[in-house]
């Protein structure tokens, strides 16, 4: 391997643990053999690696109280709401295949928020909140999204922040 | 890190099994909590931010595929949810003094807590200060969160070699600002 190969190498895989054995081998042998390679390795190290590893995740205990304020919540949600519910009727929403984007799905929630306001006044407001929650996640990520108009040249695709549980 | 969680625990929890979801919560709670204070650099945010995340995990269980990451298919919900927060205060905050813009929010913003407390003043801040959003977020969740390539390529749903270009560029990018304070540092003495 050329010392580009190299220099790749321990920018990437071989730092992060992505390199096989064999490859950890040559870069390691190579290393020994070219003062080049080296002292990029060091100036790699004290500039990507070492000013980042002071900041790690807080390590601090989630609060007593988080536990029983989920459950409270849980319970109340499904007191609200009959097996046969219109909250379990629309739960197909969340469940659409994932290759289906953000795009279509937006469309499909916000004419459905539409169509359940018109057409069913006894259940719109439970389902309008519902839907209305669903679609200002899917809406506000989509805003997030599109305000990022940076690209890099060799990226084939854009970061797409489409909701997670699709 | 590596949260302790089998399938079939998650399987019973997307079923309504309360006593499968209590152990989804005590598994991956400080995980949870911490991330979400990572970002919103409030215990109170962090809190809500967390209970809301964990009701949208109850009730979307169902839509985790099996098999795939169940940390980055978390830290996804987490990140929203305490991306809300943010944007809720930075909105608050635009309305009192116009300063704060709303449209930098994305996916991994920890460090730019990092660089707002340290005033841009700090070395580390300025290194980070040279990288594009796209190659901050890659190296947040390399980085601080210790995320697999696969794994932050599922987070920011672009593909491994894009994951691995990034951080390529990122480090680069890294060294060259570093070295250029370096030699700054050493001609100012
Ligand atoms: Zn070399």
């Amino acid at each position: 391997m050329k010392c580009n190969d190299i220099q790749d190498l321990i920018l990437t895989d071989y730092h992060d643990g992505h390199a096989s054995e064999d490859i950890r081998k040559q870069v390691k042998s190579h290393l020994k053999q070219c003062a080049v390679c080296r002292e990029f390795a060091a100036d790699f190290q004290r500039y990507a690696v070492e000013p980042l590893a002071e900041h790690k995740l807080p390590q601090a205990e989630p609060p007593e109280s988080l536990w029983n304020s989920i459950r409270d919540r849980i319970e109340q949600e499904n007191k609200q709401q009959t097996p046969t519910g219109l909250l379990g009727r629309l739960a197909f929403i969340t469940h659409i295949p994932r290759p289906a984007y953000t795009a279509i799905a937006s469309a499909i929630a916000a004419s459905l928020v539409f169509f359940m306001m018109t057409s069913s006044p006894e259940y719109s407001k439970e389902a309008g909140d519902y839907i209305s929650e669903q679609t200002s996640y899917l809406f506000s990520d989509n805003g997030v999204q599109q305000s990022e108009s940076e690209t890099e040249a060799d990226d084939e695709f854009d970061s797409v922040i489409e909701v997670f549980f699709m | 890190m590596e949260l302790m969680i089998d399938e079939s625990t998650i399987t019973q929890a997307a079923q309504g099994d309360i006593a499968s979801f209590e152990a989804i919560y005590r598994a991956t709670a400080g995980f949870v909590y911490n991330v979400a204070l990572g970002i919103t650099r409030s215990a109170h945010d962090a809190e809500e931010a967390s209970q809301n995340v964990f009701l949208k995990v109850y009730r979307n269980l169902s839509a985790y595929q099996p098999g795939t990451s169940f940390k980055a298919w978390l830290y996804r919900i987490i990140n929203n949810e305490s991306i809300n927060f943010v944007k809720k205060r930075a909105r608050i905050q635009q309305r009192e003094d116009n300063s704060v813009p709303l449209d930098t929010m994305r996916i991994a913003p920890e460090l730019d807590n990092v660089i707002e407390l340290e005033h841009h003043q700090t070395v580390l801040g300025k290194i980070l200060d040279s990288l594009s959003p796209h190659q901050k977020e890659c190296i947040v969740l390399r980085e601080i969160h210790g995320f697999q390539y696969d794994e932050i390529a599922s987070i920011l749903d672009i593909n491994i070699n894009t994951v691995r270009s990034r951080l390529k560029r990122a480090r680069e990018q890294m060294m060259t600002a570093g070295k250029q304070l370096h030699e700054g540092l050493s001609h100012e003495m």
